[in-house]
C-alpha cells in the first residue's frame, strides 16, 4: 500500500507545483503531483480542495476563476509572492532535517 | 461536536452557501477531466466515470473537510481579534477602566432598580391565578369607604361573579407570656381567605368555617418572620397556648416564607399607616358589629369567576349595594368599586418607583453618552491605522468584524461588572428602602436581572461597534488628522444630549428638593419642639371599661407632668402625625343632610391640658375641665366650625357624633386652631375633640414636652407606666421629631436617590463637556497659534475657547428645560406646594449648567492660552 500524504508535505508540495508549473486547476494540480511521485503516492484526489483553501486563507497562493480544457469553469491557483518565500522556507527547514535524519541513520549502522 | 466544527458551521450560517456552491462546481470540473482522463486512457464511459470517483475519494468528505477549514478559519481570525483587543485594551488601561466602569455602573444600577419595578409594579402577585383577585368597596357620597360587615354578608349570599369572596381587617394585640410584652399587629380573616391566595403553612392548618364565631375563635397562625422572631422558630410550636390581649389562644399553624401578604397601608382604600399582619385570626363577626349603618371598616377581598371581568364585578356588586341603600332605615346612595388586588396594592407607589427608574436611565445615559464620545475619539485616532490596513488589503469586513469584538470585549468586561453592581444594589435597596414599599419582601435579584444585564450589554456593544465603525473605516488614507466634520458634530450632538438630560435632573431633583422644604416647613399647628411621645394600648382586664381607662391616663399624665424638666404633659388617644384616630360623622340636632354626606370627622378623645402641651391655641370659647362631668361636650377645630356652622357662632351648638338618631347631644363649648394631625402633606380638615373620660380609647398616647432636649426621658416615663401598671407594654417611645422623620422617610429616601442621581448626571456631563472641548483646543491649535503669534492676548483665547461651550449648553437647555417641566406635570402628586414651571427652580437649573459649561471649559482655556505659537505653528 502506497504510503498516505501527511498533512503538512502536502502544503509543500501543491506550493512546489504551482512554483514550478504556474497558475493551476484543482485537477491539474493533483495530476502533476501524481506524476512526479511515479505511483508511489496515494493521493484521494479531493483532499486537494481543504489544503488549497488553507493556503489561500493563509495568503500563500492566489485563485481566480478560468475555463478548462474541457471548457468547465474552474478555480486557477498561482503562488503568491509571499508564497514563494514560505516555499524557500519550508524547503530549506525539509533539506536540513533530512540531513539530520541521513546521518543519524548512518552512525547507528 | 469539536469547536471547529461548531465555528465551521457558524461561519457557514454567517456567509457560506456562496463559496460551497463553488466548491461544487470546481469538484465537477475536476470529475470531469479525471472522466476525459480515463477515457482517453482507453476506459468505457461507464468505467470512467467509476474509475474517477474512486480517484477523487468521497465527495462529501472533501466537501466537509473543506467546511471545516472554513470555520478553522474564522475561530483563528475571533481568536485573535480578541487578543488584539485585550492588547488594546492593556495598553490603554485609563480608557479600559472608564468604560467598564460606565457600563458596569451603568448596566449595574439600572438592572437593580429594574429588578424593582418589575417584582413590585410588572409580576403579578405572588397567589395563583392572581388576575382574577379583586379588592371590593364601597362607594358613598364622599368618596371610596372601607367595607361595612353587614353589607358584606349581603354581597357573600348574593352576588354571582365571586368564587370566593372574604372580609378581613386590622386587629392589634398585645402579646403578654415570655418576654416583654409586645404589641402586635394582626389580621381577622375570613377563613376562606388562606384557599384563595394559595397560602401554604409549613406547620399546622388554616381555619375551618366552624373556627369562625365568636368563642369558637381562639387560635391563631403565625407569620414566618414573627414565629422566627418571637418564638424562636420552633417546629413543636404547633398547640402552644398564648396570651393575646389576656385571652389565651391556641397556636394552630404557621405560615410558609413564600407567602406574601401586603401592608394594610395598601388595603384600606383610605390613607392608613397599618403595616403587614404578623398574625391571623378567624375572624368571628362580633353582633355588634353587623350594624348596616357605620361601621365602615373592613376590607374586602374576592376571586372573581372565570371569564367575569372587572367591570361585570362593579356592576353586580353595585347592583347589591343600591338594594342595600334603599332597605336601610334612612335611605342610603350606595354603590360598589371593585379593583383588580394588584393595582390596589402598588398603585400609589407607581409614580415614585417610576421615578427613580426614569432617574437612574437619565445617568446611565448621560455616562454612555461620555463613553460613546470617548470611544469614537479613540477610533479617530486609530483611522490612519486602519486605513492603512485596508490599504494593505484586509477586507473592510475583517476590519469592521475587528472593531465589533471590541466593542463586545469591552462590554463582556462591563456586563461581569454589572452583575456584581446589580446583585449589591439589589441588597442594598431592600435595606434601605422604606418599609412601606409594596412588595418589598419579593424584591431579589433574579433571573430577569440577568437577562436584562446580557440584553443591554449586547446592545451596548453593538452601538459601540457600530457607531466608530461607520466613522471609522470610511475614509481615505489622505484624509490626515483633521477631524471629519461629520463626526465632530455627531460629538457635539452628544453632549448637548447630556447637556437635556442634566437639565431634567436638576430640575427634578430641585423641585423634590423644594417640596420636601415646603413639607417640612409647613404650619402644622402644634409644635415639636423638645416633645416625646409614648403609645400605648390599653388593653386587658384591668382596662375592661371607660372609667378604668380614664383613671389610668388621669394617673398617667399626673406623675408624667411631675417629672423634673417636664413642662407639660398630656393624655390623648393618638398623637399627631401617628395615624388616623377615631372617625365619626357630625349629624346636626337638627339635620337634613342625607347620612353619608355628613362630615366626617376625625374624634379625638385628650385631657385638658392637650391643647396647651401641644401649642394649639384657643379660638373661642373655653377648654374642657374636670367640672364637665358626664356632660358631653366638645371642642372642634377651626375648619370644623367655619364648615359645619358658617357665619353662626359655633360656641353652644350642639350635634351628635354617627348616624343613629338616639346618640346622645354634644354641645360645642370652644374652637381651636386646626393642625396637620393626620398627615403633614393633607391640609386639615374636619376635628372634634372630646374629654378622654367622655370618650373611649383603647390606644392611648402620653405626650411630654420638656424645657431641654432630654434623653432621658425615654426611660423616665418607661418607669412611670411601669410604676402604674408593669404588664402593661408600650408599643413606642419616640421624640416627635423622629416622628415626623418616620412620617416623611419615604419622601425623603426618594429624594436623596433622585439628589444623588442629579449629582452623578451633573458630573459625567462635565466630564463629557470638558472631553469635546479639550478636544476641540487640539483641533484648532493652528488657528489658535495663528492668533496668538498675530498678538492676540491669552484672555481672548480663553473666552473664545469658553464660548466654545456656550452653543452646546443653549441647545441643551432649549431641548432639556421643556422636557423637564413636562417631566414634572407627570410627576404632579408627588410635589407639594409648587408648581412644575416653578422659575426660580428652572433658572437656578439653567444658572448650574452655565456654570458647569464654564468649569469644563476651564482647563482647555487655559491649555490654550499657554500653548507657545512657534511650536505650534512649526509643527503642523
Amino acid at each position: 500500500m502506497p504510503p498516505e500524504v501527511p498533512y503538512g508535505t502536502l502544503d509543500l508540495m501543491v506550493l512546489k507545483t504551482l512554483d514550478t508549473m504556474g497558475a493551476l486547476h484543482g485537477y491539474g494540480i493533483a495530476r502533476r503531483i501524481e506524476q512526479v511521485a511515479q505511483g508511489s503516492l496515494a493521493l484521494n484526489q479531493g483532499t486537494i480542495y481543504p489544503a488549497l483553501l488553507r493556503l489561500e486563507q493563509k495568503g500563500w497562493i492566489s485563485s481566480e476563476w478560468g475555463a478548462s480544457e474541457n471548457n468547465r469553469r474552474a478555480r486557477f491557483y498561482s503562488i503568491t509572492r509571499a508564497g514563494r518565500k514560505q516555499l524557500a522556507a519550508e524547503t530549506d527547514n525539509w533539506v536540513r532535517t533530512m540531513a539530520i535524519v541521513n546521518r543519524l541513520l548512518e552512525h547507528e549502522r | 461536536m469539536t469547536l471547529r466544527v461548531l465555528a465551521s458551521r457558524l461561519q457557514a450560517a454567517v456567509s457560506g452557501a456562496k463559496r460551497d456552491r463553488a466548491l461544487d462546481e470546481e469538484i465537477e470540473t475536476h470529475l470531469h477531466l479525471l472522466m476525459d482522463q480515463y477515457v482517453r486512457q482507453g476506459l468505457s464511459p461507464r468505467d470512467a466515470r467509476f474509475a474517477a470517483r474512486r480517484a477523487f475519494g468521497g465527495v462529501e468528505q472533501t466537501r466537509e473537510a473543506y467546511r471545516d477549514q472554513r470555520g478553522l478559519l474564522f475561530l483563528e481570525q475571533f481568536a485573535q481579534d480578541v487578543r488584539f483587543a485585550l492588547r488594546q485594551l492593556r495598553g490603554n488601561t485609563g480608557f479600559a477602566i472608564t468604560a467598564i466602569l460606565t457600563l458596569g455602573l451603568g448596566i449595574g444600577v439600572s438592572a437593580a432598580m429594574f429588578n424593582v419595578v418589575d417584582a413590585v409594579l410588572l409580576r403579578p402577585l405572588s397567589y395563583p391565578d392572581s388576575e382574577r383577585l379583586v379588592a371590593v368597596y364601597e362607594a358613598v357620597p364622599s368618596g371610596v369607604a372601607p367595607v361595612n360587615a353587614a353589607h358584606f354578608l349581603e354581597w357573600q349570599s348574593n352576588a354571582t361573579v365571586f368564587d370566593e369572596l372574604a372580609l378581613l381587617n386590622a386587629v392589634a394585640m398585645n402579646l403578654t407570656d415570655s418576654g416583654q410584652p409586645e404589641r402586635l399587629i394582626g389580621a381577622r380573616v375570613s377563613p376562606n381567605l388562606f384557599p384563595m391566595l394559595g397560602a401554604t403553612l409549613q406547620f399546622g392548618r388554616a381555619f375551618t368555617p366552624e373556627e369562625d364565631q365568636v368563642g369558637r375563635d381562639r387560635v391563631i397562625v403565625l407569620d414566618d418572620g414573627l414565629w422566627r422572631r418571637r418564638f424562636g422558630a420552633d417546629p413543636s410550636i404547633i398547640g402552644r397556648m398564648v396570651t393575646l390581649n389576656g385571652d389565651r389562644y391556641e397556636v394552630i399553624g404557621v405560615l410558609a416564607p413564600s407567602f406574601h401578604f401586603p401592608s394594610f397601608e395598601q388595603l384600606y382604600s383610605v390613607p392608613s399607616t397599618t403595616p403587614r399582619p404578623e398574625f391571623w385570626k378567624p375572624f368571628g363577626l362580633a353582633e355588634g358589629e353587623r350594624n348596616p349603618i357605620g361601621n365602615f371598616n373592613y376590607v374586602s377581598i374576592g376571586r372573581l369567576k372565570r371569564g367575569v371581568s372587572v367591570a361585570d364585578a362593579t356592576r353586580d356588586i353595585d347592583r347589591l349595594e343600591v338594594e342595600i341603600g334603599r332597605h336601610l332605615p334612612q335611605r342610603l346612595d350606595l354603590h360598589g368599586v371593585v379593583r383588580p388586588l394588584h393595582a390596589q396594592v402598588v398603585e400609589q407607589s407607581r409614580i415614585g418607583i417610576e421615578l427613580l427608574f426614569a432617574a437612574v436611565v437619565v445617568v446611565w445615559a448621560i455616562g454612555s453618552l461620555n463613553l460613546l464620545n470617548l470611544w469614537l475619539v479613540r477610533s479617530l485616532a486609530r483611522r490612519n491605522e486602519l486605513a492603512i490596513r485596508e490599504a494593505l488589503g484586509a477586507g473592510r469586513g475583517r476590519l469592521m468584524r475587528q472593531v465589533m469584538v471590541e466593542a463586545f470585549t469591552v462590554t463582556a468586561f462591563g456586563a461581569v461588572a454589572a452583575v456584581v453592581v446589580a446583585y449589591a444594589s439589589v441588597r442594598s435597596i431592600v435595606f434601605l428602602a422604606p418599609a412601606a414599599l409594596p412588595r418589598l419582601d419579593e424584591i431579589a435579584f433574579d433571573a430577569r436581572g440577568w437577562l436584562y444585564i446580557a440584553a443591554t450589554a449586547a446592545g451596548s456593544a453593538l452601538i459601540l461597534g457600530l457607531v466608530p465603525a461607520r466613522h471609522a473605516t470610511h475614509v481615505a488614507v489622505r484624509r490626515g488628522t483633521t477631524e471629519g466634520r461629520d463626526v465632530g458634530q455627531f460629538r457635539r450632538f452628544l453632549v448637548a444630549a447630556q447637556v437635556a438630560l442634566t437639565a431634567i435632573s436638576l430640575v427634578i431633583a430641585g423641585l423634590l428638593l423644594q417640596s420636601f422644604l415646603n413639607l417640612l416647613a409647613v404650619d402644622k399647628g402644634f409644635v415639636t419642639r423638645n416633645m416625646t411621645v409614648v403609645e400605648l394600648n390599653l388593653i386587658g382586664s384591668r382596662y375592661d371599661s371607660l372609667a378604668a381607662r380614664a383613671a389610668f391616663l388621669r394617673a398617667l399624665e399626673e406623675r408624667a407632668a411631675q417629672l423634673p424638666g417636664v413642662s407639660a404633659a398630656a393624655v390623648s388617644n393618638k398623637a399627631p402625625l401617628t395615624g388616623a384616630g377615631q372617625s365619626s360623622s357630625i349629624s346636626l340636632e337638627r339635620t337634613t343632610v342625607p347620612p353619608l354626606e355628613r362630615p366626617a370627622a376625625d374624634v379625638r378623645p385628650v385631657s385638658p391640658q392637650f391643647f396647651a402641651t401641644w401649642g394649639i391655641p384657643l379660638i373661642a370659647g373655653r377648654l374642657f375641665d374636670p367640672s364637665d362631668g358626664n356632660r358631653p361636650v366638645a371642642i372642634v377645630s377651626e375648619f370644623t366650625a367655619t364648615h359645619v356652622w358658617p357665619n353662626q357662632n359655633p360656641i353652644g351648638q350642639r350635634f351628635r357624633f354617627g348616624l343613629m338618631p338616639a346618640a346622645p347631644l354634644v354641645e360645642v363649648i370652644g374652637v381651636v386652631r386646626d393642625m396637620r394631625n393626620i398627615q403633614l402633606d393633607r391640609a386639615p380638615s374636619f376635628a372634634a375633640y372630646m374629654p378622654y373620660w367622655q370618650r373611649d380609647s383603647q390606644v392611648a398616647s402620653l405626650a411630654v414636652r420638656t424645657r431641654t432636649p432630654s434623653l432621658s426621658i425615654a426611660s423616665a416615663l418607661r418607669d412611670v407606666v411601669r410604676s402604674l401598671d408593669p404588664d402593661l407594654p408600650l408599643q413606642s417611645i419616640r421624640s416627635m421629631d423622629d416622628v415626623v422623620a418616620q412620617g416623611t422617610a419615604p419622601r425623603r429616601f426618594q429624594l436623596n436617590v433622585v439628589v444623588l442621581l442629579a449629582a452623578s448626571a451633573l458630573g459625567l456631563a462635565c466630564l463629557g463637556l470638558f472631553g469635546v472641548l479639550s478636544y476641540a483646543v487640539v483641533q484648532r491649535r493652528t488657528e489658535i497659534g495663528i492668533r496668538l503669534a498675530l498678538g492676540a492676548a491669552p484672555g481672548s483665547i480663553q473666552r473664545l475657547i469658553a464660548r466654545g461651550a456656550l452653543p452646546l449648553t443653549f441647545i441643551g437647555l432649549a431641548l432639556g428645560l421643556p422636557a423637564a417641566v413636562a417631566a414634572g406635570y407627570a410627576l404632579r402628586p408627588l410635589l407639594f406646594g409648587l408648581t412644575p414651571a416653578d422659575p426660580a427652580i428652572l433658572t437656578g437649573a439653567s444658572v448650574v449648567i452655565f456654570a458647569i459649561g464654564l468649569a469644563a471649559a476651564y482647563v482647555p482655556a487655559r491649555r490654550a492660552a499657554s500653548l507657545d505659537p512657534m511650536t505650534v505653528l512649526r509643527c503642523n
